[in-house]
């Protein structure tokens, strides 16, 4: 199972620009309707692309809905990355880890949550994965689900943790319950695919990672990480590659296509220009062709 | 030989997670009384105490400790953890009661163990930027700057919970304070005389819910500070500078700085090009929440190991001492006092 060569992100969407608060906040008003988000996976879909990864953010439950009811982008293949953490970490702020698990345990079915807290019960903790993808996903029905991907914010923590176990579950579940390819987002890449392959045991898992020519959030250096994307051991997916528009983007698409390990390139743009611009470039393929 | 984190609530976690992939396996132990964190953390396979007099029967297995309980109980585990001499990490804000974070200094002082305040903005890129303009004396001396913090963190009228209540340590200055009052004292120097302290209610009746503040560093140089946790705007906290020097004027904010140099200033083409380089943020050994985060760990094992951890070029005196954690609580006292909140 594979994802396409270019991946849409959904960072605009939510008001996230890594090198600058303001452009953050205007993206933040900019997308706070689903039509505006519509319209942007519209010029990324008539320029070619297929693949949508998102955040399980509230923001974008209406924009599914519509999707779904009005049959929307045949063919699109989208790739839910969990949790949106910062409505957990809100809970464990106001009432520690107990509100975790009774704050976001409303929508899940209650079969689901018998079976989840049942496995709990007997002490198997590793079950906490399945039911966070179980609660994660009830706002993906009716999409077709290629991938799933544990957030940076979880997986990181986990891996700090240790928390092997919950890793394993997670590809399990992903794998058998979803029929759909597991993958891991992380500010480590090196370390993570350490993690995955030696420790959890994997075999090619899928990365998501930081990987741009100016070095920007590539840990725990920018040659560590270019050596563990071009051994082979995992299958990469290429983000923040213009650094969060940081050096501008003369040269950043280039680096990042021709590097050899790189399988799949994530990126989002608010602007149409920009999207058909940047397959163009990925693809080799002339914009005009492309759009 | 390894590290203690006292407390497993969000702080603690996260201090966890980054030490025990800074150190090597099972390097990490937790205390915390409660049951749930215990089973969970336990679960996870790290070792965990129930009680600090569990953990500490044999002091000599712990190289540092991290406290991260709240800050009522950060007087008595902190001064048994000194009286042991084990090094500490302490979160901020360092007590509640002046009298005792003197007792701490004092002890510390006595005995040269290392202690280290959680002050984590100090550690963020641009901000250490702006400390090494403002020490290096690049753009001469800085005249005055305005500092703000804000951010969208309460948004509705809440009467119930500590947060919103000054007298039980919430409200906006005891919450931003430590982060934004602090960087002013990293960059600028000790303060000398506050001059003026307002402070706003948009959601709370019991503590601010915004502050303005006036004061002068023992530099000379005037600072004027926001700080406001209403702000609808922001999706998160965030902190910015504008910094007017004898040769310039300087911006950062968390991600970005920006210099602007004045006509015929005395800066030459190297330090021009130095000013003017991008901001990236530091690389880290492991990266869990901002890089921050890690760098003030990185910090303080490397202080208490001796061993080289950061990669970053960053001094150890960056790192928030003792006497930085008290500085901090005392000017937010005088804030309250002045601005007659307490």
């Amino acid at each position: 199972m594979s994802f396409g060569r270019i991946i849409l992100g959904d960072n605009q969407f939510l008001g996230i620009n890594h090198a600058s608060p303001d452009k953050a906040l205007a993206l933040d008003d900019k997308f706070a309707k689903p039509d505006a988000i519509l319209e942007v996976i519209d010029w990324a879909y008539q320029a070619g692309m297929r693949d949508f990864m998102f955040t399980t953010h509230d923001r974008l439950k209406p924009v599914f809905a519509e999707i779904v009811r009005s049959r929307l982008f045949a063919g699109m293949q989208y790739i839910p990355c969990l949790p949106y953490a910062h409505k957990y970490a809100n809970s464990l702020t106001d009432g520690g880890i107990k509100s975790v698990v009774t704050d976001h345990m409303g929508g899940c079915s209650k079969s689901q949550l018998l079976a989840g807290i049942g496995r709990l019960a007997v002490g198997d903790f590793a079950a906490v994965m399945q039911l966070l993808v179980d609660i994660e996903l009830l706002m993906t029905r009716g999409l077709n689900v290629k991938g799933v991907f544990l957030q940076n914010v979880i997986f990181d923590l986990i891996m700090g943790l240790r928390g092997h176990k919950l890793l394993a579950r997670f590809h399990r579940h992903v794998s058998e319950q979803f029929n759909a390819t597991p993958g891991y987002i992380t500010m480590n890449h090196p370390m993570a695919q350490r993690v995955l392959c030696d420790e959890v045991g994997l075999q090619s898992p899928w990365i998501c990672a930081n990987f741009n020519v100016a070095g920007f959030r590539m840990n725990p250096g920018k040659a560590e990480v270019e050596a563990s994307y071009g051994n082979g051991r995992s299958r990469n997916v290429a983000m923040s590659i213009f650094a969060s528009g940081a050096l501008g983007a003369g040269g950043a698409v280039e680096h990042v296509r021709d590097f050899k390990g790189v399988d799949a390139i994530l990126f989002g743009s608010s602007r149409r220009q920009n999207i058909e611009g940047n397959v163009a470039l990925i693809t080799g393929r002339s914009r005009a062709s492309a759009s | 030989m390894s590290i203690l984190v006292v407390g497993g609530g969000k702080m603690g976690l996260s201090h966890l997670a980054i030490l025990n992939r800074l150190l090597d396996k099972d390097q990490v132990a937790l205390c915390d009384s409660s049951r749930l964190s215990r089973y969970v953390f336990g679960k996870l396979g790290i070792s965990t105490f129930a009680a600090l007099d569990d953990a500490l029967r044999d002091p000599k297995r712990w190289r540092g400790a991290v406290v991260a309980t709240p800050t009522a109980s950060h007087f008595p585990i902190a001064k048994a953890l000194l009286t042991r001499g084990i090094p500490c990490f302490i979160e901020k804000p360092l007590t509640l009661n002046p009298a005792h974070s003197q007792a701490l200094v004092d002890m510390q002082q006595a005995q040269g163990t290392v202690v280290q305040m959680g002050l984590v903005t100090r550690f963020i890129q641009p901000f250490v930027r702006l400390r090494n303009i403002t020490r290096q004396d690049v753009l001469g001396r800085p005249l005055r700057y305005r500092a703000r913090m804000m951010g969208n963190v309460v948004s509705k009228p809440d009467n119930a919970s500590w947060r919103t209540d000054f007298k039980r340590g919430g409200g906006c200055l005891n919450e931003y304070g430590p982060h934004l009052l602090d960087l002013c004292r990293a960059i600028f120097g000790d303060v000398q005389t506050l001059s003026s302290a307002k402070f706003g209610q948009v959601h709370s009746t019991r503590g601010d819910d915004n502050f303005e503040i006036g004061w002068t560093h023992a530099s000379g140089t005037e600072g004027s500070l926001w700080l406001d946790w209403c702000d609808t705007s922001r999706r998160k906290s965030a902190m910015d500078f504008e910094v007017y020097f004898e040769h310039g004027k300087v911006m950062a904010n968390n991600a970005e700085l920006t210099v602007q140099v004045n006509p015929g200033a005395p800066v030459n083409a190297a330090q021009q090009t130095a000013l003017n380089a991008p901001v990236l943020p530091y690389p880290v050994n492991f990266y869990l929440r901002g890089e921050e985060f890690s760098l003030q760990l990185e910090a303080f094992l490397q202080r208490v190991l001796g061993r080289q951890l950061l990669r970053a070029d960053i001094g150890l005196d960056v790192a928030a001492s003792l006497q930085d954690g008290m500085a901090v609580d005392q000017l937010i006292n005088d804030i309250a006092v002045l601005g007659g909140l307490a």
